[in-house]
């Protein structure tokens, strides 16, 4: 016991302690309840009584178990009792009802009083609600359940465009092999006949087989253009970087166009820097580059020249693909380069091409760390410039 | 000099072709329409040259050429491998699994002899 000063003032004392600590207990925020063994209540404080929506006068003498809410079985009650019983000291959580039939979840400490001879007289149950936090734990579990089944849906997704890829590339592969299966066969042959390496032909058999030639050339084109931009568009195109001479590059694009520059009467200039460094990058795809820009300047000019600048520097070579033709609109300027995009040149006669030229070089350009831009003026001729990196950067 | 090759194609037209080039250069070829064939052929006659299509049905060329690898009686036969495919890492592929050489279709009748010459073993040598 502790010494509270004179013996005489000791009863006031003891009794003003008590109602002190009864009102202290009353004030606090943490509900507290009395009970005699048998679990009858004898006193709660207001918080107790603000928590459950039972007044005082209406609880006491009442058992705690009119807060049952029923969402905690018999084993659960059993075992705190055997623990009050049994003297010790028993702390969980509740799923209490108020009065108004709402639930809410409470914290509780149960301590049991035992007399002298350690028989359990009392129990003082402290407890406070925690439904909030219970809210708060379900809230962040169910967010957590949901990043959870969005991770696993986004890893099916993925595995399902992964498949998806597999199969388009798949399939372009079959496609690759079924188109020019046959063309192999219809070039070789007619390139064998035409040689006379299966014997001599006549001129006129000599003139129809140049045109089955240049048609199924053509058809090859057509097809790896086709090719050429799924595979760009799945992803799949591959592109080499391998140190390699310009030059030959530069003078075997000239000379696929020179026939078709010489039947219209154009001159074709090419002007480059002597002695340019070698480039590492994709010669074939600076070949197919170079070959359509110069194609399709040779197309859409006709009157009037085509020229070929290179120019170079320590880090890039430029090369410049300029005619007289017929020139661009600036409104069309921005879908030049876009896949099947042919632009309406004015002109009467159509001009052969699928219009995928274009986004196939811009692609390949990119592709090997490069560009292509095109300047050009209605009427006024046009400049397509090819920017090539002597190294080639990350794809 | 005549050399011997074993072509592995499975479509009939470009199998006359392929013969009928090389035959002009003075080669001659056996032929062979699917892999387990070829490379049965190629275990009991000695080759100089495999020219080999990559997409056969059933055993594809990468498996074919593999397995002429693996052998110790086809293992220094050279291999050029023919495809249509031209897909991403095909090249890297087709040398991974053990073929010399590499040509794609369309193949250009002018040029295709001397092209696949160049993989001949030099006379002689082991
Ligand atoms: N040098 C140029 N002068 C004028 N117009 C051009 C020139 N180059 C391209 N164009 C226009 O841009 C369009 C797209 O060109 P692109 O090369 O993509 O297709 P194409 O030449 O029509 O067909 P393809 O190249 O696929 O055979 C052309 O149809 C044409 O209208
Ligand atoms: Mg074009």
């Amino acid at each position: 016991m502790e010494d509270r000063g004179g013996a005489a003032s000791s009863a006031e004392g003891d009794d003003t302690l008590a109602r002190l600590q009864l009102a202290a207990l009353d004030a606090v925020a943490n509900a507290i309840v009395f009970t005699d063994a048998r679990g009858t209540i004898f006193w709660v404080n207001a918080a107790w009584a603000s928590m459950t929506g039972y007044s005082r006068d209406e609880v006491i003498g009442q058992n705690p178990r009119i807060l049952k809410s029923g969402a905690q079985d018999k084993a659960f009650y059993a075992e705190l009792w055997r623990t009050v019983l049994a003297g010790r000291v028993w702390r969980g959580e509740l799923i209490n009802r108020r009065k108004d039939g709402s639930t809410y979840h409470e914290e509780e400490t149960i301590t049991p009083l035992c007399d002298a001879a350690g028989k359990v007289t009392h129990f003082v149950a402290i407890k406070q609600d925690i439904s909030e936090r219970k809210r708060v734990e379900q809230r962040l579990r169910e967010s957590e359940e949901r990043a959870l089944r969005a991770a696993q849906e986004l890893t099916v997704a993925k595995e399902r465009a992964e498949s998806a890829d597999k199969i388009k590339s798949a399939f372009l592969a079959t496609m690759s092999h079924e188109l020019r299966t046959p063309l192999n066969s219809i070039i070789g042959f007619t390139g064998i006949l035409l040689q006379g390496m299966a014997g001599p032909i006549n001129p006129e058999q000599k003139k129809q087989l140049q045109m089955v030639r240049d048609s199924s050339r053509h058809l090859l084109a057509l097809i790896n253009d086709v090719l050429d931009i799924s595979k760009i568009e799945a992803g799949q195109l591959e592109v080499r970087c391998e140190p390699f001479e310009l030059s030959p590059v530069i003078e075997r694009a000239v000379a696929s166009v020179r026939p078709r520059a010489e039947q219209k009467g154009l001159a074709l200039e090419v002007s480059a820097p002597a002695g340019l460094a070698p480039v590492s990058s994709d010669a074939r795809r600076v070949e197919q580059v170079l070959l359509n820009l110069l194609s399709n300047a040779v197309k859409f000019t006709d009157h009037g020249r085509v020229s070929l600048e290179v120019a170079a520097d320590a880090e890039r070579v430029s090369m410049t693909v300029r005619d007289t033709g017929v020139g661009i609109r600036p409104q069309d300027l921005a879908a030049l380069f876009q896949p099947f995009r042919q632009l309406d040149t004015g002109l009467s006669r159509n001009h052969e091409g699928t219009g995928l030229g274009l986004a196939i070089c811009r692609r390949l350009a990119e592709l090997m760390g490069g560009e292509v831009r095109a300047e050009s003026e209605w009427g006024g001729g046009s400049a397509f410039t090819f920017v090539l990196p002597r190294r080639r950067g990350a794809p | 000099m005549t050399r011997h090759v074993l072509l592995i194609e499975d479509n009939e037209q470009n199998r006359y072709l392929t013969t009928f080039l090389l035959q002009q250069r003075g080669h001659q070829v056996t032929s062979a329409v699917s892999g387990p064939d070829g490379i049965e052929l190629a275990r009991r006659v000695p080759f100089d040259l495999v020219l080999l299509d990559i997409q056969l049905p059933g055993m594809d060329g990468y498996a074919v050429a593999a397995a002429l690898k693996a052998d110790a009686r086809t293992r220094a036969i050279p291999i050029v491998a023919v495809t249509s495919y031209a897909m991403v890492g095909d090249r890297e592929k087709v040398l991974g699994a053990g073929a010399q050489g590499y040509l794609e279709k369309p193949i250009d009748p002018e040029t295709f002899g001397s092209e696949i010459e160049r993989y001949f073993a030099p006379r002689g040598a082991p």
